[in-house]
């Protein structure tokens, strides 16, 4: 037999120690611990814990620090209401556009007489729900 | 004197918010017997049905009764109904008073009717006397709709005349601003020429007021129910095309004003 059978054991002990394993016995345990489903479970589980233990305190450590919320979408929010992200700091109003150029009292007067008509005719409703007459049975007969 | 002035102003606006807290009572109590109408309804068409399917004489004793209770209901609801509007009318502005207390009054005559005919369903023990009585309110029925649109007109009209008020104020402001310039020896053509654009839009929000009036005086002349609420119907679109007339006259204004102030017209 000039040839080295695939079954002789130092050919099987090559092919281990191809794979970095000393013995069949250290090969089978090896074998073991990719297959234990319950410890990959463990470990995935602490990486999520450590995650999720740090997220939070980072948020309340942020917020202590900073007094604003990591929430971003909360951020945005109070940004485009005006609400100021800081507790603390005023709200601030936006001016109203100015027109440019000079007045006086008559077209201030005008201006305010259109700002007072544009209030009136948008709150002004021209639809009602007691307007409309209510409907009634008004055909009470017992024919068939 | 101020004294008295501030006195004044405290009890007139006591009484507006008087006036509006009574139609909120009112509008309530209708919305409530509404309610209970609407079970009453569907106890009468049960009753109704088991009656004309079994003629006996629980059945039948069964839809008296719920007759009885459905025609009371609708009453009710119709009283309550026209005391909103009534009270609605009192906080009406923008029409004179003279005009609110007469719709008042023609509504008020309505009620003693309603209430008189309620008294008398309990009385009733045929079927047939049941229907007759039923038939008095009935054939009423246009008649307190268009009472009831017609009213409903006034407020509307109040409403539009408002804003309309604000807006011949508004004209008369600018033709005064425009006149003290032209005096002043300004070239005031451009805005002379405006101001025509917005007397136009004026006019054409005065023409549509005055459509809407005419199209809820047609609704007293109407036989039929369908052409009383086209009529109504009409007379609202009108309303709400004059208010596109006011806002589009109203951005005219404001670019006049802006002319003025961006042009070389003021010291």
């Amino acid at each position: 037999m000039d040839k080295e059978s695939n079954f002789e054991p130092e050919v099987i002990l090559k092919n281990l120690r191809k794979e970095n394993v000393e013995s069949t016995d250290d090969y089978v345990v090896k074998k073991d611990v990719k297959k234990n489903p319950f410890k990959m479970v463990k470990t995935v589980g602490i990486v999520v814990g450590v995650f999720l233990i740090l997220f939070f305190s980072f948020g309340v450590i942020y917020k202590a620090v900073t007094g604003r919320n990591i929430n971003p979408i909360e951020n945005v929010n109070n940004m485009i209401n005006g609400v100021s992200p800081t507790p603390g700091e005023e709200k601030k109003e936006m001016e109203p556009t100015k027109f440019p150029g000079k007045t006086d009292e008559d077209v201030d007067r005008i201006d305010e007489k259109i700002k007072l008509l544009d209030k009136k005719s948008t709150e002004i409703d021209f639809s009602e729900p007691i307007f409309s007459y209510p409907e009634l049975e008004m055909n009470i007969n017992f024919k068939k | 004197m101020k004294k008295l002035f501030v006195c004044f102003v405290l009890l007139f606006s006591f009484s507006i918010s008087c006036r509006a807290a009574e139609f909120d009572d009112y509008y309530d109590l209708y919305l409530d017997n509404f309610h209970e109408y609407y079970r009453a309804n569907q106890e009468y068409q049960i009753a109704r049905s088991n009656y004309l399917s079994y003629d006996t004489l629980n059945s039948k004793k069964e839809a008296i009764d719920k007759t009885k209770g459905l025609m009371e209901v609708r009453d009710e609801v119709l009283i309550s109904y026209f005391e909103s509007l009534n009270r609605r009318l009192n906080t009406t502005s923008g029409v004179t008073r003279k005009d609110i207390d007469f719709e008042i009054e023609l509504n008020n005559q309505i009620i003693p009717f309603l209430v008189e005919h309620k008294e008398e369903i309990p009385s009733i023990a045929f079927v047939e006397d049941l229907i007759k009585l039923s038939k008095e309110v009935e054939k009423r029925q246009l008649e307190y709709e268009k009472r009831a649109k017609k009213s409903a007109s006034v407020v509307l009209i109040g409403r539009a005349n408002i804003i309309y008020g604000e807006l011949l104020d508004l004209d008369a402001l600018l033709q005064d601003k425009i006149r003290v310039l032209k005096s002043a020896g300004k070239d005031v053509n451009t805005l002379e020429r405006w101001l025509l654009e917005f007397t136009s839009k004026k006019g054409n929000a005065e023409k549509k007021i005055n459509e809407a009036k005419e199209a809820f005086d047609v609704m007293a002349e109407k036989r039929d129910q369908e052409e009383v609420r086209k009529a109504f119907l009409t007379g609202q679109n009108d309303l709400l095309a004059a208010r596109q007339y006011i806002r589009e006259a109203m951005d005219f204004a404001e670019e006049l004003s802006n002319e003025i102030k961006r042009g070389n017209f003021l010291d």
